[in-house]
């Protein structure tokens, strides 16, 4: 499903943005720096705080997300559903030195720290430009 | 309840509009332009339907929304409440779309990112607009206060 067309919008040059709904019809939508390539199948958000989004997760499991290439400006859009959450690998590794490199720079290094990598199954994917 | 801070951020930033379905799944949509009367606590979100059919196929009257709108210092609101009324962009409104794409070929333009990739994604036609009466604003921006209700 997730393939090399979609591997520049997962660097996180640009922000993505995703949408989540708690159980009782409140939809939210916010920003995020980066959705992480897994797999074919999967992506990963960072799980720093527990905010309106991760809240909204832990009551339905349902999100929907627009990544960006920043070569094209194509955009997509993901339909996702969460699945685990990873403390530990290769994945979370990653995730956590990029994020102390982005707190570091900013003068907050250790403040946003990484509580796990939530990882979501991609349901669908499709390109959003005219 | 819109005070001249968040006026500024929806008017000057860019935003996503965010709805459920009735099956609780959520969907959103890219503004290309945001009007706000403060007097009436009301939003208009200007949209291009062909790219948010997704967002516009679960959208009714009275379906709650969320508005997330930012600027590039990182300032940020959401906004929410429930859809009033769906119709046409009227000439107003569509002025406001091509003011805010002029913004943003200078934002851009200043990242050294072309006026033809810009275009990509602000040069579309806005043909329906999603009004909305607020009643919560939240604070969005990334700090201590974010999450907190204004």
């Amino acid at each position: 499903m997730i393939n090399d067309e979609h591997l520049p919008a997962l660097q996180g040059m640009f922000p993505s943005w995703i949408t989540t709904v708690s159980n009782d019809g409140e939809p939210n939508t916010t920003v995020i720096s980066q959705i992480w390539h897994v797999n074919e199948t999967e992506v990963a958000l960072s799980f720093q705080f527990f905010n309106k989004t991760k809240k909204n997760i832990n009551q339905n499991p349902f999100a929907f997300a627009t990544i960006t290439n920043p070569a094209s400006f194509d955009t997509y859009t993901l339909e996702l559903k969460y699945n685990r959450t990873e403390s530990e690998g290769d994945l979370f590794d990653e995730m956590d030195m990029k994020l102390e490199a982005i707190a570091s720079m900013s003068g907050m290094s250790g403040v946003f720290e990484l509580k796990g990598a939530d990882i979501y199954t991609v349901l669908s994917i499709s390109k959003n430009n005219l | 309840m819109i005070s001249d801070q968040v006026y500024n951020v929806l008017t000057n930033g860019i935003g996503h509009i965010g709805c459920t379905s009735s099956s609780l799944r959520p969907f959103h949509a890219d503004p290309l332009g945001i009007c706000c009367d403060q007097a009436t606590n009301t939003i208009v979100c200007c949209l291009n339907k062909k790219t948010n059919e997704l967002f516009l196929e679960h959208l009714e009257i009275g379906s709650r929304v969320s508005l997330f709108a930012a600027v590039i210092s990182h300032e940020a609101y959401n906004l929410k409440g429930a859809v009033t009324e769906l119709r046409d962009v009227n000439d107003n409104e569509s002025q406001v779309c091509d003011d805010l794409r002029e913004k943003m070929y200078g934002f851009y333009g200043e990242l050294g990112i072309p006026k033809n990739l810009v275009d990509r994604y602000w040069l579309k036609p806005t043909d329906i607009a999603v009004v909305f009466l607020v009643d919560k604003v939240f604070v969005q921006t990334p700090g201590p206060d974010a999450g907190k209700e204004i």
